[in-house]
């Protein structure tokens, strides 16, 4: 289905930063349901969703990444920002988690040899939610490892 | 395997792959997994300029009105076709044709003399302070799906203003991107 | 970035208990080695623990830290158990200077490591300080016989300033009142102040013997001097006995080492009321209230009173709001206006409209009448005394003084002028620098004042006085002033102007030009003996307020800036003209006078046109040239005259249109920075117009480049 060598990509929006995660991990991307807090669930899982009568868990990728509020509006063109937000379902092995986010905004498709490490250099040493980048400077994405962010904390 | 072949791994999907403790109460996926996305389409506003059809979120869009009185600001930027007045609020109106290269100049548009009948202010919002766009004539609400739209082809232009292009019964919607033209 | 939502609440909070400490230490500080009063340094204890408390809540803990060592010297302060000396307020008054900066720091949402250092410090100072020695316990309460059982239900703070009582030697009372409950926290607010004049109210308890089921009886424990029907006039059908058991006079011996450095109060004259603990009250008030239900009531006095404050906090933002409706409601009157007038002539011959007519100019009479005093009643509301900002700079002169090792009275006055809250707020910047730089490079050193004859303490004076729609606000010293020949010398040197001009200036136009930027640096002022840091800034700052600044000074004899504003920015009184066909507005504020004036009758000056009125020389600067507006061609001008005294220039325009009331709207922050525009109107047809910032145009047009330009 995908070209041999190319790899797509959703990319996202949490915060001042762009993300990508694998398109074959993406299995809808919906407005924000309603989304019922579960008591003594860990910390980062806001609750759960109701798709198709399936019980969905929920991380909100915002807190996860520890981005404040407020922080990163200023590149939505909106008003109203928290209305481009969106509920991003994705495959992890075969369990199904939705991961709040600021904005899915497009898919990429990259030669996959455009993806590289992270320069460790740059910013405040490694994040440990990102894998590499894409992208040219300055349109910089980052590969977030969505597998992480469902790790509890201190794993 | 090196260390960035090993993230990688992490990164793209495999249907085998590790699952976390945390994931064991997660449903299921039923069947073979199959990489199809079913998503909710954004929606977009398109109007005309220059020929062209252009659109911006309908989330970014406050309101969308006749032009009337502009008021001229001098020594602005010369993207500033002048101040109009909404309801008591004091918004700028932009020209965009400048920045996207449809043109040399901005107009001069001081009464809705000035404009052709189809034209009309966009009002967006912007957390910069909101501000309208004068276009050439509004053709309405087209759904976008986020995950078909393309970036913009090197076409060897300035096109710092577009975001991205969407496709939709043989018709090309090309996104602005509004920070890049509004500046 | 702007702090989000939450953390503004709590800089607006905390400012607020902030200001309030800032307030009662000031008081304490000025009333040094006197007996501070107990409500006082209880206000600024809780004030510390409030505050501890919001900023531990909004995770701000360096803060709360700084805070609660605060909180703690205080409580050992109000228990007497350290002395409130000269050490202590010094501390305290740096603590709050830190916690303002702090907060400031919050507030920008930057992080303060640099205050981290002075902050440890002060914390190791505050717990030295709340070190006191413990009183021996027991001691005095025993020897006046107050009976154990009342003495275990009092605090440590209660118990303290009972023995505080005991030591002055007044007489102790229990003042029991009984009140309904619909009412009764109003009622017990009014008991106390008419007991506070006469001394104190050490405790209030809840009676040990309820009232019935509609009223609440309480028990104050009362200290004070005076005789005993003196009290019992004000207790308006409370009850009162003594408190203590012990026959005759209290008679104490002070615990060894007094807990406060202060002298007792002289013992009062009065006779002591026959100290017996026997409750002369009776049965108490008869019950005031229809019954209400009062199960499992329980109400602390301290909360009830809480419902006490009359005042109401709101966001300067909603104030904005509802000016900018009252602005739209002053346009649609005048179209009502307009109206009523066309149907009046209109309907001449006819009766009918003619009568309409009139009746509708009748009602619109009224109309504006009530706008007029909605427009009044909510520019009240924004405004506040500057004795807010005069508080804190008046504490900061103080250390600066303090810290400069100079002699100098620092005199205030004018402190319930009441400005627009905003202004207020832009104005503490611009005057800490004045008087900064009046204290470091004014006032002389006390040889150098001796050996002019001067006496060696020098005057910083700051006033304010309102006049007109305007308010002035002076800051003066009695130092040096400033040297004419060294400003020439130093605007030649730094190029903001040529030796011929500054030969061909006045006194006035020279000393001026310290406002232009560039005029002096940080490094060279001590040398001028005088002013300059960032004084342009202070004149843009200014600017922005709609105000202006000018300055006079002699040498030998001292400076004087004199700041002039306007009393709100809300709605303001403006000129309209026109150019090319161009509406603006001109706050009147800023016009001097308006002229007519022949172009046959210009001349120019280095290229430059001017204009004479009445024997004085001004340019003439055509708004249309400005603004590069096409311009027409004509012969005679209206000039409008903007300005200050010799400052002013002349703006040429085409039409004067008239006067209105115009309520100026920000442009919107793509648009902030066009020069010469301050913001923008709307007129009766709801065009847009744009309001000039005169401040910035006559900065712009008095620059010696654009004079060459």
């Amino acid at each position: 289905m995908t070209e041999p060598g190319l790899s797509q990509l959703c990319v996202l929006r949490v915060g001042a930063e762009e993300y990508v995660v694998d398109l074959s991990r993406v299995d809808e991307i919906l407005p924000i349901p309603e989304v019922t807090p579960v008591p003594r669930a860990p910390g980062f899982v806001e609750g759960v969703v109701k798709l198709r009568g399936e019980v969905v868990p929920v991380v909100d990728v915002r807190k996860r990444l520890g981005v404040l509020p407020g922080q990163g509006q200023v590149l939505t063109p909106s008003g109203k920002p928290r209305n481009r937000e969106r509920l991003l379902v994705c495959r992890i092995g075969r369990r199904r988690v939705g991961f709040l986010v600021d904005a899915v905004t497009h898919v990429l498709k990259v030669p996959r040899a455009s993806l590289r490490p992270a320069p460790l250099a740059s910013g405040p040493g490694r994040q440990p939610h990102v894998l590499g980048v894409c992208g040219e400077a300055g349109q910089l994405k980052l590969l977030l490892d969505v597998k992480a962010l469902v790790a509890g904390e201190g794993e | 395997m090196s260390r960035f072949a090993e993230l990688l791994d992490c990164f793209f999907y495999r249907p085998d792959e590790e699952v976390g403790p945390f994931l064991e109460l997660a449903p299921e996926v039923e069947g073979v997994p199959e990489s199809v996305v079913a998503e909710v389409p954004e929606e977009f506003l398109a109007f005309e300029l220059a020929g062209e059809t252009y659109a911006v979120p309908i989330a970014v869009v406050r309101e969308i009105q006749k032009v009337g009185d502009v008021t001229e600001v001098p020594r602005a930027a010369p993207n500033v076709i002048g101040l109009i007045n909404v309801r008591g609020e004091m918004l700028p109106l932009y020209d965009v044709k400048v920045r996207l290269e449809l043109a040399g100049q901005p107009p001069v548009v001081r009464t809705k003399k000035d404009v052709g009948r189809g034209a009309r202010v966009v009002l967006l919002r912007d957390p910069e302070g909101d501000a309208g766009i004068l276009v050439d004539r509004v053709q309405g609400v087209v759904k976008l799906a986020l995950s078909r739209l393309e970036s913009a082809p090197n076409l060897g232009l300035e096109r710092d203003a577009v975001a991205g292009i969407g496709r939709k019964d043989g018709r090309l919607f090309i996104l602005l991107d509004l920070e890049q033209a509004l500046s | 970035m702007a702090p989000p939502r939450a953390l503004e609440e709590f800089v607006t909070e905390a400012n607020e208990i902030l200001e309030t400490l800032s307030r009662e230490l000031f008081v304490l500080d000025q009333q040094r080695g006197k007996e501070p009063d107990p409500d006082r340094l209880n206000a600024v204890f809780r004030g510390a623990h409030s505050l501890k408390g919001l900023a531990a809540m909004f995770g701000v803990d360096r803060l709360s830290r700084l805070a609660h060592r605060a909180e703690d010297a205080l409580d050992a302060l109000r228990l007497g158990k350290v002395p409130l000396d000269d050490r202590m307020i010094d501390t305290l008054i740096e603590t709050l200077d830190m916690l303002q900066a702090m907060l400031a720091r919050v507030s920008a949402g930057t992080s303060a490591p640099d205050l981290e250092v002075g902050a440890d410090h002060l914390q190791d100072r505050l717990a030295e300080l709340a070190k006191g020695r413990s009183l021996p316990a027991g001691d005095l309460l025993e020897q006046v016989g107050i009976d154990p059982q009342i003495r275990a239900v009092f605090t440590e703070y209660e118990e303290h300033r009972l023995r505080e009582n005991v030591k002055k030697g007044v007489g102790l009372w229990k003042v029991r009142a009984v009140f309904g409950l619909d009412d009764f926290d109003t009622k017990l607010a009014a008991l106390n102040a008419r007991l506070k004049p006469l001394g104190e109210v050490v405790s209030t308890l809840p009676s040990s013997r309820p009232g019935d089921e509609a009223s609440i009886a309480f028990d104050l424990v009362f200290g004070s001097g005076q005789s005993k029907s003196a009290i019992e006039a004000a207790l308006d059908g409370a009850t009162l006995s003594t408190l203590t058991t012990r026959e005759g006079p209290v008679e104490v011996t002070p615990p060894p080492g007094p807990a406060l450095s202060l002298p007792p109060q002289p013992r009062s004259p009065v006779p002591r009321p026959a100290p017996r603990w026997d409750d002369v009250s009776g049965s108490g008030l008869t019950p005031l209230a229809e019954p209400t239900s009062t199960s499992g009531l329980r109400l602390s006095p301290e909360s009830s009173l809480r419902s006490l404050t009359q005042t109401v906090r709101v966001d300067i933002g909603r104030l904005d709001a509802l000016m900018n409706s009252i602005g739209e409601l002053l346009l649609i009157r005048s179209n009502i206006n307009r109206l009523a007038e066309s149907a009046r002539q209109v309907g001449s011959g006819v009766a009918l409209p003619k009568l309409w007519g009139q009746e509708l100019q009748r009602e619109a009479r009224a109309l504006e009448r009530k706008l007029d005093e909605l427009q009044k009643g909510v520019l009240d509301v924004r405004m506040v005394p500057l004795g807010q900002v005069f508080d804190k700079l008046t504490r900061l002169m103080r250390r600066l003084v303090r810290e400069s090792g100079k002699d100098v009275d620092f005199a205030v006055s004018g402190g319930d002028v009441e400005l627009d809250k905003l202004i207020v707020e832009e104005l503490s910047d611009p005057l800490m620098h004045l008087l900064r730089n009046a204290l470091d490079h004014g006032i002389e050193p006390p040889e150098v004042r001796r050996l002019h004859h001067k006496p060696s303490r020098g005057t910083i004076r700051l006033k304010a006085r309102e006049q007109g729609n305007q308010v002035q606000l002076e800051v003066g010293d009695d130092g040096g002033g400033m040297d004419e020949s060294r400003i020439r010398q130093v605007a030649v040197e730094r190029g903001v102007a040529t030796e011929e001009q500054t030969r061909e200036m006045d006194r006035r136009d020279l000393l001026n030009l310290v406002f232009l930027p560039g005029f002096s640096t940080r490094e060279d002022v001590s040398e001028l003996s005088g002013r300059g840091v960032g004084l342009d800034v202070v004149k843009t700052n200014l600017a922005r307020l709609s105000g202006l600044i000018d300055i006079d000074s002699r040498r030998g004899d001292g400076t004087t800036f004199t700041l002039t504003l306007p009393l709100t920015l809300a709605i303001i009184r403006a000129l309209m003209v026109s150019v090319s066909g161009r509406t603006y507005a001109v706050p009147l504020s800023a016009v001097m006078e308006i002229a007519s004036v022949r172009h046959a009758d210009l001349q120019t000056i280095e290229r430059r046109e001017v204009f004479e009125v009445r024997g004085q020389t001004l340019p003439f600067v055509r708004l249309a040239r400005v603004f590069r507006l096409p311009e027409v061609e004509r012969e005679r001008s209206f000039v409008v005259l903007v300005g200050l005294a010799q400052q002013r220039i002349g703006l040429a325009v085409d039409e004067l249109i008239g006067q209105e009331d115009i309520v100026t709207k920000p442009l919107s922050g793509r648009l902030r920075a066009i020069p010469g525009v301050s913001g923008a109107t709307e007129l009766g047809d709801r065009r847009a117009v744009l309001v000039l910032d005169i401040g910035a145009l006559m900065e712009e047009l008095s620059r010696p480049q654009a004079a060459a330009s």
